[in-house]
């Protein structure tokens, strides 16, 4: 069992396991431009957001610390921001100058229109792309790793195969100095004894009970059934039949080890282990605030099949379900259905899933990288005005 | 090949990893329960008689109450298992 990885050195003493330059859009605005210089430059990803403009408040906050922190992550080599004004694009730039790379904004008021912001983010991003080229992997400790946990497309074989086999390797990378982030708070409810158990102060249980709270006052307030939306339907067809059942199984991929924290969305992880962030579950907002906070990989389980993926953090897809392989398999990265199907131990299943996020930290690339089925949503806090 | 699962000696359901149909035996050490009804791929069996108001245990902690009398044998799901949560605390 490997405890490294081949990664990048960056400037503030992180280690990306990518050395992308991305392509980052300030608003909904300007995506096109951004998409339109991903196309044309071999070796950039692109992170196009929907809403930014008229945001207020926390929310424009949210929206630019959210982008920031991808910019940021460890994954990045250098980002190019562009926009349609250079105001909120700057302060996007600004978090990710702080991390210590190097960033450029090519707006539209300051270039003169989108033929030319065009032209000179592709510059830009061109040379870019060649000097990150000539940055080699070093060795670097799995304890500089941070792997965030996600769930999606759960069904019954979710919490019995592949969200504990996935909260195994959240044990052992924890185990090996490392830290692991659980989001998806909605999915917690129905688990707090037991989350409220492995926090490691009284005080940090009741704030996790209160973020649960929180979102189940607000269901009730809006006189919504959470029923259809989680579980969503397709959990239903799946077998899961309460957000309770659900939640059990969703809190497995979260291991066994104690709490240290919880975070808000786009809070600092600032301990070693395991750490809660208050996030959204749904699949593509998830991915982008774990992107967002530093993750450098996402295991991403999966029961009956979901394709998304993180433009920056490679996003790694593993079942259990036999039958998924079957219907879903192309989206599919690592394959533990031997434990439904052969007999296979949840060990030896957490074995292969371990050697399977190694591969991917030393470059080996997940389905949702080579297809290009990323995408980012930062979640929303209020009205656009 | 294990193709049905009790989780936990407080579970009152198991989960099939196959499509039950009504005859099918499912065994765990000193207990056994004959399927009464089809339940689909990853669904769940009750391994008991379940009266309505009665609370459905997985994983053996609660994931809802059982809003529909059901014998053992049954397919326990949306037709007959509530949640507590968001608002459904009866």
């Amino acid at each position: 069992m490997k405890d490294y990885f081949m990664g990048y050195a960056r400037a503030n003493g992180t280690y990306g396991i990518r050395n992308h330059v991305a392509v980052i859009s300030a608003m909904d605005n300007s995506n096109f431009i951004a998409r339109r210089v991903n196309a044309y430059v071999n070796g950039t990803v692109v992170v196009c957001p929907c809403f930014g403009r008229g945001e207020v408040g926390a929310d424009l906050q949210q929206h630019i610390a959210t982008l920031g922190g991808i910019g940021a992550n460890p994954n990045v080599f250098a980002a190019v921001v562009v926009s349609m004004e250079p105001v909120i694009a700057g302060q996007i730039a600004d978090i990710i100058r702080e991390s210590g790379k190097e960033v450029v904004v090519c707006s539209c008021d300051e270039c003169g229109g989108t033929i030319e912001t065009t032209a000179v983010a592709t510059r830009y991003a061109k040379n870019f792309v060649i000097k990150a080229s000539m940055l080699e992997r070093i060795k670097v400790s799995v304890s500089e790793l941070m792997l965030g946990v996600e769930c999606g497309g759960s069904d019954a074989v979710s919490g019995l195969i592949s969200n504990p086999v996935t909260g195994m390797i959240a044990d052992k990378l924890i185990d090996l100095d490392g830290r692991v982030v659980l989001s998806e708070t909605t999915e917690w409810m129905g688990a707090e004894d037991s989350l409220r158990a492995r926090a490691v102060t009284p005080e940090l249980g009741q704030r996790i009970v209160d973020a649960i709270k929180w979102y189940e006052d607000y269901i009730i307030s809006i006189g919504v059934d959470i029923k259809g939306t989680n579980p969503a339907p397709d959990n239903i067809k799946g077998g899961l039949s309460t957000i309770e059942e659900k939640a059990l199984g969703a809190v497995e991929k979260g291991g066994t080890r104690p709490i240290q924290d919880l975070i808000t969305y786009n809070g600092k992880v600032t301990h070693k282990g395991l750490t809660l962030m208050d996030a959204s579950p749904g699949g593509v907002e998830n991915t982008t605030s774990l992107t967002s906070i530093g993750c450098q990989v996402i295991i991403f389980s999966t029961g009956k099949g979901n394709p998304i993926g993180s433009p920056v953090t490679p996003t790694i897809k593993v079942t259990g379900n036999a039958r998924t392989l079957e219907t879903y398999g192309d989206n599919i990265d690592v394959d533990i259905s031997g434990v439904m199907t052969l007999g296979t131990s949840l060990d030896e299943a957490a074995a292969v899933l371990y050697d399977s996020m190694i591969d991917v930290c030393c470059g080996r690339l997940t389905t949702a990288e080579v297809l290009g089925d990323t995408e980012t949503a930062v979640t929303r806090l209020g009205y656009t005005v | 090949m294990k193709r049905s699962f009790l989780l936990n000696e407080k579970d009152n359901i198991a989960v099939v990893l196959f499509d039950a149909v009504p005859g099918d035996v499912l065994t765990f050490d000193d207990l056994s329960v004959e399927v009464t009804e089809n339940v689909p791929f990853g669904h769940k069996v009750a391994l008991t008689d379940f009266q309505e108001g009665d609370l459905v245990y997985k994983y053996g902690q609660i994931i809802g109450r059982c809003t529909k009398d059901t014998p053992k044998g049954g397919w326990m799901h949306v037709h007959n298992i509530g949640s507590r949560r968001g608002g459904h605390n009866e």
